[in-house]
């Protein structure tokens, strides 16, 4: 049986509620999501033999699987099914009459702040549109119009894809995840939080005014409760890492880790004074991660 | 009905004390406090900076473009040049951005926001640059001689 060819028949059993002939043995039959793209399917034949399917699906959509997914989840795709935001924001504002049909689209109306019935506004499809257009959210189609190259998503989105090093796998299982293992999170870019940080910096200029003898922005205080948003990846250990290797935790390769920090005077235990400026929670542009025990 | 006029430069050398208050105060505060004024200052902020996003850079330069133009508009004044004038023009919307008055006396010592208060500060801020914008076009205006 060629891959995707049991969960039509599936399909078709729970549409027309007729069981196909090659499941007519079965007594009870149940399906459940293993995690968001992999379902197992299960059923008990007449013997009391269990027997379970595992599929990476297209069973919810049909053949034609689209979906949209966050940037964070991005690297779990294959890079040429990744849309062009240009195209991919006239799909999915298309798709705002029935959002239920793109998997992932309602948890983006969701973040969005919008609810179901509201999406179709104009208002809330322009929002949409934006998040789509600023790369926070991707549309992932079979067959995309155009889609993104690896230069592109750098350029424009600030982080590189590799291709999938599970190529050699099956489809199913390349088209599935990314290789888990041992490895350390690093620093791939920091992006800062300019409308807040504006009214941090016009409340600390306001408070400057009394400080004669200093230009402003000369002092750590001036910088006070400005955030930043620091994004880590996990990558494999380099070869001089490798005796990290045992007390590493595993995590899949690519996966991305949002860390918000604050600008404030805090407790240090480097200097005199006991306090300083710094961004806690303070974290490496390196860091590894080990098994508590 | 007779113009006002204003000797161009009676005005110039207000407003270049005024300049020269603001930039003598700084330098007599940062001095004792032990700093080395603008270098200290530039070199801390550059280090700051660098662990900032590109909001503080862009802050800072137009902090910083302000401080030089005071420096050099109270040279300007003080030469009579008539540059000054047209930099004193473009100081206005820095100086009521950044909250620093031409009339720098106005906002000496601490505490200004609870001394003042909010409105307050906001009128004396616009007062002060309106009476500035309004005396040199009016000594400019004129064919005063600048000697």
């Amino acid at each position: 049986m060629r891959d995707g060819g049991l969960e039509r028949r599936w399909a078709v059993w729970r549409s027309n509620v007729v069981l196909p002939p090659w499941l007519s043995g079965v007594l009870k039959t149940e399906s459940s999501y293993v995690d968001r793209r992999c379902i197992r399917h299960s059923w008990i034949i007449e013997d009391g033999i269990k027997a379970e399917y595992f599929h990476w699906s297209r069973l919810c959509k049909g053949p034609d699987m689209s979906e949209v997914v966050a940037k964070g989840e991005i690297r779990r795709h294959q890079l040429q099914r990744i849309e062009s935001p240009v195209f991919a924001k006239r799909e999915i504002q298309k798709a705002l009459n029935e959002p239920s049909n793109i998997r992932g689209l309602p948890e983006l109306i969701r973040e969005c702040g919008i609810s179901l019935e509201d999406c179709q506004l104009d208002y809330h499809r322009r929002r949409i549109g934006e998040k789509i257009n600023r790369g926070d959210w991707f549309f992932i189609a079979d067959r995309p119009i155009k889609p993104l190259t690896s230069v592109e998503l750098e350029k424009y989105y600030g982080f590189r894809f590799s291709a999938p090093p599970c190529r050699q796998l099956s489809m199913a299982r390349a088209n599935m995840c990314l290789p888990h293992g041992p490895g350390r999170w690093v620093t791939r870019d920091i992006q800062t939080d300019i409308a807040t940080n504006a009214l941090s910096f016009a409340a600390n200029w306001l408070t400057s005014r009394g400080d004669e003898g200093r230009v402003f922005l000369a002092e750590g205080k001036d910088y006070a409760n400005t955030f930043r948003t620091m994004i880590q990846e996990w990558q494999p250990l380099t070869d001089g890492e490798r005796h990290l290797k045992d007390k590493s935790v595993h995590r899949e390769f690519g996966e991305l880790r949002h860390i918000r920090q604050q600008f404030v005077e805090a407790d240090d235990h480097w200097q005199l004074s006991g306090s300083s400026w710094h961004w806690p929670p303070v974290t490496a542009d390196i860091e590894y991660e080990l098994k508590e025990n | 009905m007779s113009r006002l006029e204003l000797p161009a430069g009676r005005v110039y050398i207000g407003w270049g004390i005024f300049d020269a208050i603001y930039v003598a105060r700084y330098m007599l505060v940062s001095v004792s406090a032990g700093r080395v004024p603008y270098v200290d200052d530039f070199n801390s902020a550059m280090e700051l900076l660098a662990v900032h996003g590109a909001l503080p850079k862009v802050l800072a330069t137009v902090v910083w473009g302000l401080e030089i133009s005071i420096v050099l508009s109270c040279c300007f004044f003080f030469l009579r040049w008539r540059t000054a004038r047209w930099l004193a023009y473009v100081q206005v919307p820095l100086r009521l951005v950044l909250f620093v008055p031409s009339i720098s006396v106005l906002f000496m010592g601490p505490d200004l926001k609870e001394r003042y208060g909010m409105a307050l500060l906001l009128s004396l801020l616009v007062i002060s640059e309106g009476l500035k914008v309004w005396t040199l076009w009016v000594s400019g205006r004129g064919t005063h001689s600048l000697g």
